[in-house]
Order: C-alpha cells, then structure tokens, then sequence
C-alpha cells in the first residue's frame, strides 16, 4: 500500500487531499471545502483506499474547518 | 418480570428462544449454585436476571472487577440493573494494567485481562461455597478472536450461554421480554480494545479515550460508537445513521469539537463507520471479510 498513489488517485478523481499512511489506515487530510461527508463522496473515497490496500479510512476534521460539509 | 414458561406468543423467534431459556434454567438448577462474572453488558445482565430466578438470592452472585479498561457509564449500567432486579452483587478490583504482559498490549492481551480476572473470581467462588463460576459468553462471540477464552477455560469458567447455543439476537429478544434495560444496548467492550495491538495501553490513554466517547455522548451520539487511539489522531467509528447525521453540516464542528476537548490533537471519522473488531483487522489479526 502507497499513501502518496492513494494520494495521487484521489486528486485526480477530483478529491483534493494529502494522503498520511498509518499501516493500514489511511489518513485523508483535506486540501479545501467540500462536502466530504456525504454518503457517495464516503463511499468512492473508501473504495479507493481499499483498492490501494488501506483496511481503514478516516477523514480528518481540521480544526480549520477545510474538512467539514459546506451547505 | 418472570417469563411463564407456557406462555405462547405470536413471535415465532420469541418462542424458541424461551424454550432455550427453559434449558438454561435446568442447566443453573443442576449446578445448584453459580458465580457470575458481570459487566453489565446485554448478556451477562441477561444471564444474571435468569440466574438470580433459576436459582435464588442465597445462591447466586454477581461480581464486577473494576480496573481503569472498564467504562464507568457501562459501571453505572451495571450498578443500576443489579438495584432494579436484585442481584446479589459484589465489586472486586483487577489490576491488570499492572502486569506488562498485558501492558504492552499484544494481540491475545484478553487473555491477560481474563487470567487477572478469573483469578481473583475463583477464590470468590470456593470461599462462598459457589459451586461454578459463569461467563456471559454467547454461541455469536465464539466465531470471534477471543484469546479471553483461553484464560476462562484454564480456570474452568464455564459458558452456558454459548454451550446451549444463544445467541446475541436472542439474548437481546429475551431480555427485552424480561424488560431487562440492555436489550438494546450497544456492545461495549473495554477501553483497552479502542487501542491498536502493539500500542501501550497506559490508564491516562483510556482515560482520554473514555473522555471522549462520554462527550460524544453527552453531544447525543446514539448507537455503535467507538474512538480508536493512534497516538494524537483519535479516529471515530459511528454507526450507519450517526455517520450520516453527524457529518452533515453544521454537526461535524461539535463532534470534532467535543474530541478536541478530551485531549486528542486531531480528529478523523472513519469512513465507512463502526465496525465491531475493526483493530483486530487493522492489525492484520484477523482478514477482513468481504462485503
């Protein structure tokens, strides 16, 4: 498993995050507003990360607010 | 409430579970009397309530062994459902943050909690005359990675919840018909499993994560829930509906918010939300099942 590929295929599916690999967990930081929350944005990001090798997944909510949903 | 035995329902599932109910009844009554390892959790608040029928006051007790790996809103459940039924209850303190064995937390580390607590429950047992000693294990749990079970096994525990083959669905239908309040309580394991195999369990990190979790639930966080420690990153699991709710605008600062105020650095919700054993598929313990 490669945190930077997982990086790197997440932003080109137009998900603009840096990827921090823990193990097994992957680690998505954000890199601006968006509605990551929500159910199909969960899901794509989630089968990316497995299909990089990633057990887990988790979207970290920055104390800037860069990961939170935007109405 | 006590079941009557002959009472019919219109619930199909219902009615085999209390013929199984009846077996466990003549399963205590043959052991004539019993000590039971409680938690307070759905099964062994379940076992203690038939127990305590199947084989009176005078020949039943349930214990808790208290240690910094155990909630104390899962204390207080406990605590509370002895009072309402009247279950003898006795609390006695483990200590097995003490052994490093269990310390260092490697993957059969239940195994250490188990050993510290059956070996203070046993001499309990013969001192009072009680004849078996019972766990709350359930025919479900024996499909998991329970290196618990070993140490229950060496001081000849036994599980007659699993030996009859109840399981967690059933547990829960009977003790919601008892109208014993864990029905429908979420599995609640002990603090030590919300951190990763390999990572030291030390009490300020249970601690923390207890902190957390009861924020989350003061916030009005329902169902599974779980913060998993990976040093300063807490990592939180929700369930299907909490997931959605709590990520939706407006929620997600609170929630980041109330795990900030118990002293993790950084936030992150797990993507595809609670999933029971998840660490033992992080830490390649166990492969994670398709689906």
């Amino acid at each position: 498993m490669s945190a930077r590929e997982l990086e790197a295929a997440l932003n080109a599916a137009g998900y603009p995050c840096a990827v921090e690999g823990r193990d097994r967990l992957a680690v998505i930081v954000p890199g601006g507003a968006g509605n990551w929350g929500e159910a199909c944005t969960r899901r794509a990001l989630a089968r990316l990360a497995r299909e990089h090798g990633f057990t887990h997944a988790a979207v970290e909510l920055s104390p800037s607010g860069a990961a939170l949903p935007r109405d | 409430m006590t079941l009557d035995p002959t009472a019919s329902s219109q619930h199909p599932a219902l009615d085999a579970a209390r013929a199984r109910e009846r077996r466990l009844v003549e399963w205590l009554r043959a052991r004539s009397s019993a000590l039971l390892g409680f938690s307070g959790g759905v099964d062994s608040a379940y076992l203690a309530c038939v127990a305590l029928e199947a084989l009176g006051a005078d020949r039943f007790l349930a214990v808790i062994g208290r240690s910094a790996s155990y909630p104390a809103a899962q204390w207080e459940g406990a605590l509370a459902v002895a009072r309402r039924f009247g279950i003898p209850l006795l609390e006695t303190d483990t200590e097995e943050l003490l052994d490093p064995s269990y310390a260092a937390n490697p993957s059969n580390r239940c195994y250490f909690c188990k050993s510290e607590l059956w070996g203070r429950l046993a001499p309990i047992a013969r001192a009072r005359g009680l004849a078996v000693v019972l766990d709350g294990t359930n025919a479900d749990d024996l499909r998991d990675h329970r290196p618990g079970a070993l140490a229950a096994r060496e001081r000849g525990v036994e599980s007659p919840l699993a030996e009859l083959g109840f399981t967690k669905s059933e547990i829960r239908l009977l003790s919601e018909a008892r109208g014993i309040p864990t029905w429908r309580q979420p599995a609640s394991p002990c603090l030590s499993s919300r951190i990763p195999y390999g990572t030291a369990v030390t009490p300020e990190r249970l601690q923390r994560i207890e902190r957390a979790e009861r924020a989350l639930r003061e916030l009005g966080v329902e169902g599974d829930l779980r913060v998993r420690f990976h040093d300063e990153l807490a990592r939180v699991e929700l369930g299907p509906e909490a997931l959605e709710l709590w990520l939706a605008p407006g929620r997600a600062e609170r929630l980041r918010d109330a795990v900030l105020g118990a002293g993790f650095a950084r936030v992150a919700v797990d993507l595809r939300g609670f999933r029971s054993g998840s660490l033992n598929v992080l830490s390649g313990v166990v492969a994670e099942v398709a689906g």
